[in-house]
């Protein structure tokens, strides 16, 4: 499989599409696309809450990745298709419900189900590992944008990039926002016990 | 080992480490970036504790990940195959 660069040009030396040889867009879906399945999903289900619909979103995006793919550059994958996801999940809830756009950081900053308890340390610490229930009580006292950046950081394990995709903000916001939201748990933390106080 | 470092250039401070520790914490700081905090961090005890504050906040983060449906996933999966014809 190969990516070619596409021959038109504006004539400001801008290439802006690149053009998949014959038959290779099935390859390049499986190669590119079908890896980040996963990670759409745990995005999706942030979007919506519910499982089926995001499943359904889910698919649309898989759809519209697979006959926008003539489009991609190559780099990037789970970006591109974490754009796409954000843009049909806005044309569905438009057409769904055009009234109630669209409070999204207030879907994205639901609480995550509990995990499995011991599933990943902090690895070697001075810091003792924090109960489940304390970060969730500390995740509860941050405001919606704050807990949606930090679900899909820290919980959803997404770069800044892809998740300022994901909120349609810039990645400058993503890096404060998270700054600020981990200062506020750290900080809960620290005052009911969980965390040392760092010396001044 | 020491990292390398340009002619010139000076360790990290506390003030240029706090600057940087988010995105130390995150992998989201280029190599040579990455090994100046790492340097700084093994030296400096009020750093390094900050550093674990941060990380033990992410683990316990990273453990409320919820586990995905696999039947779920098991049919997305079903659903690219069809489209690629597979």
């Amino acid at each position: 499989m190969e990516w070619i660069p596409a021959a038109s040009g504006s004539g400001n030396g801008v290439q802006a599409s690149i053009v998949l040889k014959d038959g290779d867009r099935d390859e390049a879906f499986r190669q590119y696309i079908v890896p980040e399945l996963e990670v759409l999903f745990r995005v999706a289900l942030r979007l919506v809450r519910d499982r089926d619909d995001a499943e359904d979103l889910v698919q649309d995006t898989l759809l519209r990745a697979y006959q926008a793919l003539h489009r991609f550059d190559g780099a990037h994958p789970r970006a591109w298709l974490l754009t796409i996801l954000r843009n049909t999940n806005v044309n569905r809830v438009r057409k769904k419900w055009p009234d109630l756009l669209d409070d999204e950081a207030r879907t994205l900053g639901a609480l995550p189900a509990r995990g499995a308890d011991g599933r990943e340390g902090p690895g070697e610490s001075v810091v003792e590992a924090i109960p489940d229930d304390a970060v969730v009580d500390a995740l509860r006292s941050l405001s919606s944008d704050h807990r949606a950046v930090v679900a899909l950081v820290d919980i959803d394990g997404l770069a800044y990039g892809e998740a300022a995709k994901v909120l349609g903000v810039p990645t400058g916001t993503v890096m404060s926002r998270l700054h600020r939201a981990r200062n506020k748990l750290r900080a809960r933390l620290q005052r009911v016990g969980y965390l040392p106080e760092i010396p001044r | 080992m020491r990292p390398f470092r340009r002619r010139g250039q000076r360790p990290l401070d506390c003030r240029d480490v706090r600057r940087l520790m988010q995105r130390f914490v995150d992998g989201e700081l280029p190599p040579s970036q990455t090994e100046l905090v790492a340097e700084h961090l093994r030296d400096c005890q009020r750093c390094g504790l900050s550093a674990d504050t941060f990380r033990a906040v992410k683990a316990a983060l990273r453990r409320l990940r919820p586990d995905l449906d696999v039947d779920a996933l098991t049919r997305l999966h079903t659903y690219a195959d069809e489209l690629t014809g597979g």
